[in-house]
């Protein structure tokens, strides 16, 4: 499998390709609705995609990916799929912070408001509190609560 | 009579052809001894392994953003509270000359690889998009942990904060794990649905495409498109604001170089231009600088305190010309008193003409005895 196309066939990404496909009769193309087709062509990009990523460069260092892979059982020797995880994660969690700056900006804008003469030094400073990060994780399904002692 | 006793073990029949099995002879150990030491000596596996977060893009840009900060807050210590780029506030101090290396501006990531859609670039035939197989290191839970905590910092630097609580840093660390499991462990369902590949460890790309649109709604070529606009986008942004704010403070740096080189030439050159004209007999340059200077040191800026000062300045001339006259030989009888009239005048308008008025008539009178 390493050095493949993943299993993903091209042929009914084209028309040229589906008509190819439907005269063989053979494969994925005699159960294809449209659907299916969307699926596909989504994959076929995909899979080009996957053979750019070189240039991409995680934050999240590639042996973390791997050691949750093989925690699941997976043999986790294919670079490409590794990276991507890698990646998806980082987007994954680039979103939230970047929801919680805006709502800590947006804290920061109300207090400036109310107390006269802040300064602008000040406003290019921001610090991430639970406040903040509170709401943007509720967002993407992740609820904090605070242990009842400490409420 | 041979008594039994219950549970009593059997035994054992000692044959000799048994006992030598079980006895090792001593050339013989010495035998195994020598084929270990031939191996070489047995080496403890080394466990320690170096995690490196080595996005290049990333660092460049918090170390730009780092710097642009450094520089605004230079441009704010050194120039005016106008806002104006104009160096007013000490022209005595110098601004600080800041050097920066050069792979601040460096483009890391080709732009036009980003700018044509994903399947127009030719794919180039290295071990990475062929997929050979890459061996990773074994690292522990706490040691992912670390890892991701240092991530996380990253990104909230990079997304725009200058400082968190701890708390947060944690929970968004423990966030991302969950997020990491819960990716992977749906992407593990995708293989059970199916009983062929249920017991498969081989990484594929549609099972993993079917978990991230299961798991965030979106397709995985979505990484793309994050990675353009958020990544590499933020570290274009950040270095043009950087040297745009380079060229303020270069300006800046000329600005206060020249300011302190006209100061310096005013220091040692105007006065050696004064003795120069004295020596040559140019009057009327030499009362021009002079008045100059005690247009200078008088700083008034009302007409009356203007005009005060200009008949001082022509006294003084009268009376550095009637000084020069002196040096040469002779002096006519007409400079005193048009010096003392000056002075008079000059008296209403600045004290200290006065004074100077009379230690020359004092040293006329001196060489005319």
């Amino acid at each position: 499998m390493v050095g493949s196309n993943f299993g993903i066939i091209y042929g009914l990404t084209g028309p040229s390709n589906q008509g190819a496909a439907g005269q063989g009769g053979a494969g994925m193309a005699a159960s294809g609705g449209a659907a299916e087709r969307d699926r596909l062509s989504t994959a076929a990009h995909l899979s080009d995609f996957m053979l750019q990523l070189e240039d991409y460069t995680p934050l999240i260092p590639d042996a973390v990916a791997a050691h949750y892979l093989n925690s699941s059982g997976f043999h986790a020797d294919d670079k490409r799929i590794v990276r991507l995880i890698s990646i998806a994660a980082q987007k994954y969690m680039s979103e939230i912070v970047d929801d919680a700056l805006q709502n800590s900006k947006a804290r920061t804008h109300m207090q400036t408001t109310n107390t006269p003469g802040g300064s602008k030094a000040k406003d290019r400073k921001f610090t991430l509190t639970m406040e903040d990060l509170q709401p943007a994780l509720a967002d993407y399904g992740i609820n904090v609560r605070k242990m009842d002692y400490s409420q | 009579m041979q008594v039994e006793h219950w549970g009593a073990m059997p035994e054992d029949d000692e044959d000799p052809e048994d006992q030598s099995d079980k006895l090792v002879p001593i050339y013989a150990k010495k035998l195994m001894l020598e084929e270990i030491r031939q191996r070489g000596e047995l080496q403890p596996e080394d466990n320690e392994h170096i995690v490196e977060l080595n996005s290049s893009l990333v660092t460049q840009t918090i170390e730009v953003m780092k710097q642009t900060e450094v520089l605004q807050s230079l441009i704010e210590t050194y120039s005016n509270k106008n806002g104006s780029s104009n160096y007013l506030l000490n022209p005595c101090q110098m601004i600080p000359e800041v050097d920066f290396p050069p792979e601040n501006a460096a483009d890391l990531v080709g732009e036009q690889k980003f700018q044509k859609p994903i399947w127009f670039i030719p794919t180039a035939d290295t071990a990475y998009s062929r997929g050979d197989p890459q061996h990773y290191p074994q690292i522990s839970i706490s040691a992912c942990r670390q890892a991701l905590r240092k991530v996380m910092c990253g990104m909230l630097r990079l997304a725009g904060f200058t400082d968190c609580s701890e708390s947060a840093i944690q929970l968004l660390t423990d966030a991302s794990e969950e997020f990491l499991r819960s990716f992977i462990c749906e992407y593990r369902a995708c293989y059970d649905v199916d009983p062929k590949t249920r017991k498969s460890t081989v990484l594929q790309l549609l099972p993993l495409e079917r978990a991230h649109t299961a798991l965030t709604g979106t397709s995985l070529t979505q990484v793309h498109n994050y990675y353009k606009h958020k990544v590499i986008t933020r570290n274009r942004v950040e270095i043009g604001e950087f040297n745009s704010v380079l060229q303020d403070y270069d300006q800046l740096m000329k600005e206060s170089q020249s300011s302190m080189q006209r100061q310096q030439e005013f220091n040692s050159s105007d006065f050696l231009n004064i003795l120069d004209n004295s020596t040559t007999g140019s009057n009327q340059s030499m009362g021009n600088i002079v008045g100059d200077m005690m247009q200078d040191l008088g700083g008034g800026s009302s007409s009356g305190g203007l005009s005060t000062m200009t008949i001082g300045n022509v006294s003084q001339q009268q009376m550095l010309y009637g000084l020069l006259d002196c040096q040469v030989s002779t002096s006519s009888s007409n400079v005193p008193s048009s010096s003392s009239m000056g002075t008079g005048n000059a008296s209403n308008g600045n004290g200290s003409t006065g004074n100077g008025s009379s230690s020359s008539a004092g040293f006329q009178t001196n060489f005319d005895s």
